[in-house]
């Protein structure tokens, strides 16, 4: 094995202008702009969910008719749209500047946009118009309107667009570099998106070829169970899909926002690819109660999302030694002095800090939830919620919001608004969340129901009234720091534009520099990229034919029900 | 934000992780254990606390104890109070009665309520006892 080191571009080394083209970056500030308009009505609907649960009811939950039409509002806008747009969004930026070149296509950058647009619009409208009131699961037999189908084919396709686009561009790339390391930077994102590729399968077949024919009437029954089981191929993986973007930003930026470096280029692509591998045969863990599913699979998925759960520690190991190398660079002494040698005055990186802390508990709680046995205690109660509301909701939405700090500012060459408020905003998310989970999971422990409008409900159990009330308080202070994050959006928005090269030089994005054990020669093993792929397609093969296998033919024999 | 606030901040957010979520831990519970039956309900308390118990449990999702309508009758002014029944006979609920309507629900079907209660003859007679009590304790 060599280990002489080899020169690899981390990042783009081309003139920015010719990079960033205008026909594409208005896409990237479009698909950023509809991602955080979803962040803001999904996440304010959120709060009366919150509220509900120490039965104040304000307006019927917004502008809606009933408590679960708000929670599928909620779950879709932020689940969906608000993640979906700012991969688009970002990692076409983190491509264009990795690979130091324009998207190959402008077309499919701005049908991308659209596609995306199109379908937050039509998904919005079917939503309120209370068609589609079947959470953001969308669980048959439940039915929704043919137009809620619709716009989840568009909001996949407008990833599926950014995908062939990032494709194309590393072709692009590759046909001038034919013997180059793949650069870092455009490595991690287009790994990401090839991920996402082969994850999104499963909901594809399932909304092309059962729901949006049965909700147009060319079928009159379905099969909920298969419907689950494709939902779930795709359903895990897409919390990594969530989650890899801000892994982009962890290991590509904040190293340099931290004054530090990355620990390893090696390290980082062995993760990716980890993630593109073990991210999706994983599925079963969500239907560990599911009928009609043989128990050796269900631990075969068990013992696989395990696997998925070590990129994750890696990636704490690596992202704190960066922390590290800046915090003592910084100054930082002794065993913890580094800790408060970060730059705590920068709201971007705060954000982010912050959002790391609390993913720890997230990836804990996760363990939990992947665990067979134990599973069954937490079953479809409030701790799931609890759960991922630190995971994408806050180890993704957080770090989402700092990257804004930088990215925004970056885009509209303007200066952030009130960073003092931003820091404000970081922390109160930080803190609420952690009040909030702690009242969704103690009552999830204390067999609180999920998906459940409780401040109605005639029955309850002991603890239950702490947990409510802590989900209450929790989900305020999420509210209040979210129209800060707001305040501080508008606020930069209509600042006047930097002029001079000082103020320009200021809102330059941080880009990587080379890290600490630089690219190798033996790690171009990471660079086959059309292998690694083949090998996860086989990965999902062998996680899903059996279970396939013992369950087909599949019985369409539920006809569509309308339970709202 | 000066660096005072920030470790206040960063004190905060540990402390409310440690003293929140450390509630939710098992520490090891070592007060005396209450003897409980299959339905989960203390096997030798008062009848009407048995009762009560079974009430919120497999109960209150049809019946309420504050005179407002549900599924079935409310609870409250029940006992002793004379009922139409479907067939348009009148009864007074009595303890007999109401043995009948929680193990054969079909056989005591009120007018204007529909047909829809379950069997409850998985309960153990304690629990029947104190669930009568408990609807009796309801003025």
């Amino acid at each position: 094995m060599s280990t002489a080191a080899t020169t690899v571009n981390h990042a783009a080394t081309r003139d920015e202008a010719h990079v960033e083209t205008d026909q594409q970056m208005w896409t990237i500030k479009g698909q950023l702009i509809t991602s955080l308009a979803a962040l803001g009505l999904g996440g304010f609907i959120g709060m009366f969910q919150a509220i509900e649960r120490i039965q104040i009811t304000l307006p019927p939950f917004g502008p809606f008719e009933n408590y679960y039409q708000g929670l599928t509002f909620h779950g879709v806008l932020l689940a969906f749209v608000f993640t979906f747009g700012f991969a688009n969004s970002f990692v076409s930026w983190t491509t264009m500047r990795g690979f130091g070149r324009p998207l190959r296509s402008n077309m499919l950058a701005q049908g991308s946009f659209w596609l995306l647009l199109g379908g937050t619009v039509l998904g919005a409208i079917i939503l309120t118009l209370n068609e589609a009131t079947v959470l953001f699961t969308f669980y048959a037999p439940m039915q929704a309107h043919s137009t809620f189908y619709l716009a989840a084919v568009f909001l996949v396709l407008s990833t599926w667009a950014t995908l062939a686009n990032i494709v194309l561009t590393y072709r692009a790339w590759r046909a001038e570099h034919p013997t180059e390391a793949v650069p870092l930077m455009g490595f991690v994102s287009i790994t990401t998106y090839i991920m996402w590729g082969l994850a999104s399968l499963g909901v594809a077949i399932l909304v092309l070829g059962m729901l949006l024919p049965w909700s147009l009437g060319i079928m009159d029954n379905t099969d909920p169970q298969l419907g689950r089981t494709l939902f779930w191929l795709t359903g895990h993986a897409i919390v990594y899909f969530w989650l890899l973007p801000v892994y982009i930003s962890w290991y590509m930026m904040i190293p340099k926002q931290v004054g530090g470096r990355l620990y390893s280029d090696g390290l980082t692509r062995f993760v990716f690819i980890l993630f593109l591998l073990f991210s999706i045969p994983t599925g079963l863990h969500h239907q560990y109660t599911d009928p009609g599913i043989h128990e050796g699979m269900k631990s075969i998925h068990l013992l696989l999302t395990f696997v998925i759960f070590y990129p994750s520690l890696i990636t704490a190991f690596t992202i704190m030694a960066a922390l590290e190398h800046g915090g003592r660079r910084a100054g930082g002494k002794g065993l913890f002095g580094w800790v408060m040698a970060l730059p705590w005055n920068n709201p971007a990186v705060v954000a982010q800090l912050l959002a790391m802390l609390v993913f720890t508990l997230g990836g804990v709680t996760g363990l939990v939830n992947a665990s067979l046995t134990v599973n069954m205690v937490i079953h479809n109660t409030a701790f799931v919620p609890g759960h991922f509301h630190l995971t994408v909701g806050t180890a993704v939405a957080l770090s989402v919001l700092g990257i804004c700090y930088w990215f925004v500012p970056y885009l509209l060459q303007k200066p952030l608004f009130s960073p003092k408020l931003a820091l404000w905003q970081a922390w109160l998310w930080a803190i609420g969340v952690l009040i909030f989970s702690r009242g969704q999971m103690s009552g999830g422990l204390d067999a609180q129901p999920r998906r459940t409008m409780l401040g109605e409900a005639s029955y309850s159990l002991p603890g239950w009234e702490v947990a409510n009330w802590l989900t209450a308080i929790g989900g305020v202070v999420m509210t209040i720091s979210g129209l800060l994050f707001f305040v501080v959006m508008i606020g930069t928005f209509l600042n006047k534009r930097a002029e001079t090269p000082e103020e320009r030089g200021a809102l330059d994005p941080p880009m990587p520099d080379p890290p600490i054990h630089d690219h190798r020669k033996s790690w171009k093993v990471f660079d086959r990229l059309g292998f690694w792929t083949l090998v996860a397609f086989i990965l999902i093969l062998i996680a899903y034919i059996p279970v396939l296998m013992l369950y087909l033919p599949a019985e369409f024999s539920s006809p569509g029900v309308r339970v709202w | 934000m000066s660096r005072k606030l920030t470790g206040g901040l960063l004190l905060v957010f540990f402390a409310v992780l440690a003293i929140g979520y450390a509630g939710v831990m098992p520490f090891g519970d070592d007060s005396p254990r209450e003897v409980t039956d299959d339905n989960g309900v203390a096997a030798n308390g008062d009848p009407v606390e048995v009762g009560e118990a079974i009430y919120s449990q497999q109960c209150s999702g049809c019946h309420t104890i504050d005179g407002s309508s549900g599924v079935g009758p409310t609870f409250q002014g029940l006992y002793g109070s004379e009922v139409t029944m479907e067939d348009g006979s009148t009864v007074i609920v009595d303890g007999d009665h109401l043995l009948l309507a929680i193990t054969d629900p079909r056989a005591t079907n009120r007018e204007g309520y529909p047909d829809v209660m379950p069997s409850f003859d998985n309960l153990s007679e304690d629990e029947i006892a104190g669930l009568v009590a408990f609807i009796e304790s309801l003025e």
